[in-house]
């Protein structure tokens, strides 16, 4: 059996309170729902989309289990429409008040996911009213903001080869599908994890030989296996199918 | 299609400036007379890490640029501040601040704020708790535009943007030609567009071989064409 941490990654930078973690994201979701402002629990299958680019802004969304990917058309055929992931305890889609335009992207369940529908109107009327429930929204709209922020400066502060084992380590976190032989099912191509971290796929391709080299990473099988070493622990992921996109959104009951 | 307006959902929100305009006359009805304003040159620091943490801020005119400053020294620029936004209050919210410099780009009026008149005035209820949402639902709408741009935008259209979203943001006039004074170096320049001074070089010479932006160096004025522009300055 490979050994699958169980931790959260480890401390990276002074902006690591906005990174993902486990427990914060448990408290988040917790805290959210004694607010009383999410829906019944909506369940979408791997490939349904969430809400379509394009979509006026209305509700907001607060993801309890899997990842959702944020995709926009593809510029080109050997470039991933991916650009962003949406881990749980984290709000999507959210709702402005009829300031913001139409969404730039499509929110895709990459994984089978669990979401809460936060009402537009429900969410105006406890700001208006007051009291600790409109703080709370203040402030998870603005932990969010700040978590965004930390993500787009990760970039500026680290290398790729650092931004790149962290995005699998949180993955690994978060994925929770394993294959018989204990791996982590990876739903996503390298084309994709190419465009989350803002590089070419030939960039990427560059980057992960580099990182083999290092003995940082190792691929095997038939290239459908990775192995990443980080710090003391090894991570599995076996590479499996990316979702097909399911047309029409559910109903998610 | 006027892309300033933002009507044109295909493009990106980086052009809705002026429909946060509105913003600043319900912030100035919940504040009322009694915060100070003041009025701040280009390259004034009206936020530092030493700065209280009780303090927040409301931009009346102007342009203001916040930035993260790293452990290492470097200096992340992260967004700008505009008439009717507030900065500086997520170190009282939330306790903690990711936005720990604001400084002024332009000529700047700025009122200061309590931030925990503003924690008392979101329990109170009423506008300012609405305010602050569209705000920062407004800034990760941004913000998801700016990664969307990273990965598929190249660094010229991405230079172009920002010059005309900082024209917006400056209360420049759409038209043909946009005058614009950005008081920053282009190593500034170069760290916000996520590029090399190098590269920077050979962007800013590859715009101005297709006539797309001039530079006058010594006045610190670009001057932008709306020739080429799929995100238009066309008047409206």
């Amino acid at each position: 059996m490979n050994e699958i941490p169980t931790t959260t990654p480890s401390p990276r930078t002074e902006s690591d309170v906005f990174f993902w973690n486990r427990e914060s994201a448990r408290l988040t979701l917790w805290q959210w729902k004694q607010s009383g402002l999410l829906s019944t629990p909506l369940l979408y299958p791997a490939g349904a989309p969430i809400f379509d680019r394009g979509a006026a802004p209305q509700d907001a969304f607060l993801l309890e289990r899997g990842i959702v990917v944020f995709e926009r058309e593809p510029v080109a055929r050997e470039k991933s429409g991916i650009y962003a992931l949406c881990l749980p305890g984290n709000l999507f889609g959210h709702c402005s008040g009829g300031r913001v335009n139409a969404s730039l992207h499509s929110a895709i369940a990459l994984t089978r996911c669990i979401v809460y529908r936060i009402s537009r109107e429900k969410m105006l009327a406890t700001l208006y009213k007051g009291g600790e429930a409109a703080l709370f929204i203040v402030r998870q709209y603005l932990h969010n903001l700040l978590c965004a922020r930390a993500r787009a400066t990760e970039s500026s502060i680290n290398g790729t080869k650092v931004r790149l084992e962290h995005l699998l380590l949180e993955l690994a976190s978060v994925l929770e599908d394993h294959s018989p032989a204990g791996a982590i099912q990876l739903p996503l191509k390298y084309k994709d994890l190419a465009a989350i971290l803002g590089i070419s796929p030939q960039q990427f391709s560059v980057i992960k030989k580099e990182m083999e080299g290092e003995k940082v990473i190792a691929c095997f099988g038939q290239r459908n296996k990775l192995a990443l070493r980080s710090s003391g622990s090894k991570v599995q992921f076996f590479k499996v199918h990316r979702y097909k996109r399911i047309p029409g959104i559910p109903s998610g009951a | 299609m006027d892309a300033w307006n933002g009507q044109d959902n295909s493009k990106s929100s980086a052009w809705n400036i002026p429909q946060l305009a509105g913003a600043l006359d319900r912030w100035k009805q919940l504040v009322g007379p009694t915060a100070t304003a003041r009025r701040s040159g280009p390259e004034t620091v009206l936020l530092s890490g030493n700065s209280p943490a009780r303090r927040s801020y409301l931009v009346e005119e102007g342009v203001v640029a916040l930035s993260h400053h790293l452990s290492t020294g470097k200096q992340v620029f992260l967004t700008l501040r505009s008439r009717g936004q507030i900065f500086g209050h997520s170190r009282h919210v939330l306790n903690h601040s990711f936005e720990l410099t604001a400084s002024a780009l332009t000529e700047c009026v700025v009122r200061t704020l309590d931030s925990q008149w503003l924690i008392d005035q979101i329990k109170g209820g009423g506008d300012a708790g609405v305010l602050l949402m569209e705000q920062h639902a407004f800034d990760l709408h941004e913000s998801a535009t700016a990664l969307i741009d990273l990965v598929h935008l190249d660094a010229s259209v991405r230079l172009r943007k920002f010059l005309v979203q900082f024209a917006a943001a400056a209360g420049v006039c759409p038209g043909e030609e946009m005058e614009v004074n950005v008081p920053l170096t282009d190593g500034y320049l170069a760290s916000l567009l996520g590029i090399s001074p190098q590269q920077f070089s050979a962007v800013k010479r590859k715009l101005a071989a297709e006539g797309d932006i001039r530079h006058i160096r010594a006045t610190q004025t670009w001057i932008i064409s709306s020739r080429h522009d799929q995100y238009s300055t066309k008047a409206a």
